[in-house]
């Protein structure tokens, strides 16, 4: 289990380092994919496999195909690859890469001195119990959900269509 | 390291989903690299054989139409979430879970048939679309572009 869980955030963190220095934006968004089944692998490690499904479904099935259409329809060529080589210059990747240290001592401070978790960490919340919960205290928070993804969609085609 | 019994039957069926996907995949990927016949030419490579000559690139850009399709789709994976969520509590959620769900499914509904109405879900461009009421520029009424 510990290293299936470390080899999964290995994978994760790996596959985001050749997202950010994939000059193919094709081939980045792939990296991205497989980075974010990592992600929900360590959520179904975490103890929350509604949220492993999500991740599966929603971001590596869902939002990244529709980026990956996109990146596609775009038809990127030779020439971004090189523009790409221009733009990752030091000068642009220091101060997030600053950031996400400062992240990374975070999480190796909860880590390694084993700091306060919260207790949802610990406890396995599957499916049934999301759904519970959903359907019965947060009915509301559903009814005002599907009227947003209503207007999302009658959204998507009015701006989304040219005439 | 958790003992076995510690780990969720999902937690297993998942496993074995997994490892039957890469096994299925990599059978079928292997076995056409086994039994497919490879041969090189020096006109193998050309798009068709003693045809015409290709040119220039495959490059081209694509109708920003089948960018709107893929966003309805992720509206309506998410729309499957919640009902996913609701599917595997439907006992525990009862009456009230069953009647939110209806509802749900009903402005789901509701806002497919609008989409479908209003053509949304067309993929052919205006001109080409058989000829409806709600389509100004339909071929009937644009009778010097040939319709196909």
């Amino acid at each position: 289990m510990t290293f299936f869980f470390y080899l999964a955030a290995a994978v994760a963190v790996i596959s985001t380092l050749f997202v950010i220095f994939g000059r193919n934006p094709v081939h980045a968004l792939l990296n991205l994919v497989v980075s974010l089944l990592a992600v929900a692998g360590l959520f179904f490690m975490l103890g929350a496999p509604f949220a492993g499904a999500l991740e599966v479904i929603v971001y590596a099935g869902a939002i990244m195909v529709l980026f990956v259409f996109v990146v596609m329809m775009l038809n990127l060529g030779k020439e971004i690859e090189d523009q790409e080589r221009r733009w990752l210059t030091p000068k642009v990747w220091f101060a997030p890469a600053v950031l996400s240290v400062l992240l990374l001592g975070g999480l190796l401070d909860v880590l390694l001195t084993g700091g306060q978790t919260h207790a949802a960490a610990t406890t396995t919340i599957d499916a049934k119990q999301v759904g519970v919960h959903l359907f019965g205290p947060y009915l509301l928070a559903v009814e005002l959900g599907s009227m947003l993804l209503l207007a999302a969609l009658v959204a998507a085609y009015h701006l989304g269509r040219h005439d | 390291m958790a003992p076995i019994s510690a780990w969720s039957a999902n937690t297993w069926s998942l496993i074995v989903y997994t490892v039957a996907v890469i096994g299925i995949v990599g059978l079928m990927l292997g076995l056409s690299w086994i039994l497919g016949g490879r041969d090189w030419g020096r006109a193998k490579d050309e798009q068709f054989e003693s045809g015409v000559l290709g040119q220039g690139t495959a490059r081209l850009r694509f109708s920003a139409k089948f960018y709107l399709v893929a966003m309805f789709f992720v509206i309506f994976d998410v729309e499957a979430l919640f009902l996913y969520a609701w599917a595997v509590s439907v006992r525990e959620a009862g009456w009230a879970g069953f009647i939110e769900a209806s509802i749900f499914i009903f402005i789901l509904a509701a806002s497919l048939v609008y989409l479908w109405k209003i053509g949304a879900l067309e993929w052919a461009p205006a001109s080409r679309r058989p000829s409806s009421p709600s389509e100004p520029d339909s071929p009937a009424a644009k009778p010097d572009r040939p319709a196909r």
